[in-house]
């Protein structure tokens, strides 16, 4: 139920997006949201021709926007949430301010306004950039592209582990949420919060005694210390030109719009 | 020269079970030993002794060579080991990168490992599985990548824990038919007795501990009383004969 | 049997298989640290993010069974994946923060109780304690150290080190008590139930 939706969903649709080597995407990403993150509070508006070319990449990805969407439902609590703490917190000040004898409780107002703008339109713009990576890349090409970016072997080796066993585990977690529940309907919050916490520890248990099993098989089959890389073609010349462009644009959009 | 050996084999785990309690037998070239008993019988944990994992009492030798004077690497080569649950055996993001990792780790350059790869993928007829992520794949595809994973380091002994375990008939079939073309040594753990009556020629029957019988697999698989006594039924094949 | 790695020293069985575990395990905590903040979410809805501190579970429960540098790599991969790949937490303010918060958490829980052989109770609450002081010091860090374009886009309650720190704890109490009730159970089903828990001694 959950990682399959995570990971793989779409990989297998052939949009130029998808086409593009994750050796590629990766880093034009990376750079990507790094721009966007560092956009400051005074230069808001550079965010909309971020969401532009965001946006573009999302049609040219072929990615079905009601998924896309659906990702972004996630973070609606939190902007909500945000937005509450940004609007109310500055008004006490803005009060006190008021109450001194000051001027400039509006233009505080307005500038927390700014604040949440510019964090709720960053988390949106992000979550989106990797929606079209992780959505447009096969778990096993974005483990190729931290390989190509010599990230730690560690870290790549994890990964790797992480997302190959995310359906499995997430297959394993529904089976035993359907189990609890096909044994009839748990109602008040106590009950249903020790379904939860038996659920949890025993996906937990279960993952952890896997990885062991996982680990047997790995020694059985010569493991001795290091995961051998993926198997790989080399980069298209014309992909890499692209890769390259697209992180000149970005970079330059950024500078241009701070600058400006 | 028999293939393997195992003499007087006894094994405790740390919390004090006691799993092996003198385990002996042997197996030859050519041979198929299929491992039966009941839940609990130790059928694994011979299985992990096997190609060194674990080590308990007594003597594991393959080729008459105690398996702790095998360099690791030529050990797990030579006794290829598929486990129960081909999901724990698939842990690389695709099927030829899975099938990959034991020639890489033998030493092989990348590309002679991405040749035997593909070429033991088409021999257990999974060559259009190479670039899919393994845990997408139905059951039966899983048990043909696991046991192309292991094939891939050319072992002269297969050691297969329960082949057939919740696979559809159709799936079963094709796996029992894979596993009777394979020309290694095999030694097959199973509760399918079946299987082992189409796979095997012999059978040993692993209870408490230790080897309680072994000897030609329709002979054995025919005494009804000696079955009852460890937890074990005549297949309905040989029920009516 | 013993066999030599590129690096030409000898490892044995033992050594292999626990340099594979911490790997596997690690890989499986990464993937568990993803899915059960989304159960959390399903089943406890809205808030339980930050009241229970779901994906704390799987990082402080790996960080018990595998070397400290394992469990750090486990910490700092944890948010950043299930940020990619569920949005949660976002990359804005809080992803930089739970980084370096579930890195330490996880590398405090490895030395307390796999170095330092602490039981796993008083590890737990100790690893806890570590990680909310780590917080402590990183917004303190991130307020003294980020440029003030960037400091205005962090949220006001972020801007003072001491007052957010108690904030989040007081918000987190059910969860820093779940966890302390909840992980030493999972490590001792775990340790009891290994397969080759001690061999090779």
């Amino acid at each position: 139920m959950l990682g399959h939706e995570l990971l793989d969903e779409w990989s297998h649709l052939r949009s130029p997006l998808h086409r593009t080597d994750a050796r590629v995407k990766l880093p034009c990403a990376l750079v990507l949201v790094v721009a966007i993150v560092m956009v400051p509070v005074s230069s808001n508006w550079l965010l909309m021709p971020f969401a532009a070319l965001i946006f573009a990449l999302a049609v040219a990805s072929g990615l079905p926007g009601r998924w896309i969407l659906k990702r972004l439902l996630v973070i609606v609590p939190f902007l909500a949430i945000s937005g509450l703490l940004v609007a109310l917190l500055p008004q006490a000040e803005a009060s006190a301010v008021h109450h001194a004898g000051g001027v400039g409780g509006r233009q505080l107002v307005r500038h927390a306004l700014a604040v949440w703008l510019s964090v709720g339109g960053k988390c949106v713009l992000t979550l989106v950039a990797a929606t079209l990576l992780t959505g447009t890349s096969s778990s096993a090409d974005l483990v190729r592209a931290a390989q190509a970016l010599r990230m730690p072997h560690t870290l790549t080796a994890l990964t790797g582990l992480a997302m190959t066993y995310l359906g499995v585990l997430s297959d394993e977690v529904a089976r035993m949420i359907t189990a609890s529940r096909s044994r009839g309907r748990v109602s008040g919050l106590r009950r249903r919060a020790g379904v939860l916490c038996s659920v949890v520890v025993t996906a937990i248990v279960r993952g952890f005694e896997r990885a062991e099993r996982v680990a047997l098989a790995m020694v059985s089959r010569g493991y001795d210390g290091r995961i051998p890389d993926l198997t790989r073609e080399p980069v298209p010349h014309a992909q890499i030109a692209g890769g390259v462009c697209f992180v000149i644009c970005t970079c330059a959009l950024y500078w241009a719009g701070v600058g400006l | 020269m028999s293939l393997l050996r195992v003499d007087d084999l006894h094994f405790r785990y740390p919390d004090g079970t006691a799993a092996l309690t003198g385990v002996t037998f042997s197996l030859d070239h050519g041979d198929s030993l299929g491992l039966v008993g009941r839940n609990g019988a130790g059928k694994s944990t011979l299985l992990l002794h096997l190609n060194g994992i674990l080590h308990g009492t007594g003597a594991v030798r393959v080729h008459d060579q105690p398996v702790e004077q095998w360099p690791a690497g030529e050990l797990r080569a030579t006794v290829g080991l598929v486990f129960e649950d081909p999901a724990d055996q698939l842990f690389m993001p695709t099927v030829l990168d899975d099938v990959c990792f034991g020639p890489l780790n033998a030493g092989l350059s990348a590309d002679e490992a991405r040749r035997r790869a593909l070429e033991v993928l088409h021999s257990v007829g999974a060559a259009d599985l190479a670039d899919r992520a393994p845990h997408h794949l139905s059951a039966g595809q899983m048990r043909r990548v696991a046991l192309a994973g292991v094939l891939a380091m050319e072992p002269e002994l297969l050691v297969i824990d329960e082949p057939v375990m919740a696979l559809d008939p159709e799936g079963r079939e094709s796996v029992i038919e894979l596993l009777r073309d394979l020309p290694q040594a095999k030694i097959i753990a199973t509760h399918d007795l079946e299987l082992v009556l189409e796979v095997c020629n012999r059978v040993a029957i692993l209870d408490g501990g230790r080897i309680q019988a072994q000897g030609p697999a329709r002979d054995l698989l025919a005494d009804d009383t000696l079955l009852r006594n460890h937890g074990l039924r005549v297949p309905a094949s040989l029920r009516f004969v | 049997m013993s066999t030599r790695n590129p690096e030409g020293s000898q490892t044995t069985v033992a050594e292999q298989f626990e340099r594979a575990r911490e790997l596997t395990v690690g890989g499986l905590a990464i993937a568990l640290g993803v899915l059960v903040p989304i159960v959390f979410h399903a089943i406890g809805g809205g808030r339980a993010g930050s009241t229970f501190l779901p994906m704390y579970l799987p990082v402080l429960a790996c960080g018990m069974l595998v070397s400290p540098g394992i469990a750090a790599a486990v910490g700092l991969i944890t948010p950043a994946l299930s940020s990619a790949l569920t949005g949660m937490p976002p990359v804005l303010p809080v992803l930089p923060l739970m980084v370096v918060e579930l890195a330490a958490l996880g590398a405090l829980a490895s030395l307390l109780h796999r170095r330092l052989k602490l039981h796993v109770i008083p590890a737990t609450a100790v690893a806890l304690l570590g990680e909310r002081v780590v917080m402590g010091i990183a917004v303190a860090l991130a307020v003294g150290l980020l440029p003030a374009d960037l400091l205005e886009a962090l949220p006001p309650p972020m801007r003072q080190p001491l007052p957010y720190v108690i904030g989040a704890t007081v918000t987190a109490l059910p969860g820093l008590a779940l966890q302390l009730v909840v992980v030493p159970v999972i490590v001792a089903a775990v340790e009891r139930t290994s397969l080759l828990q001690g061999r090779g001694s």
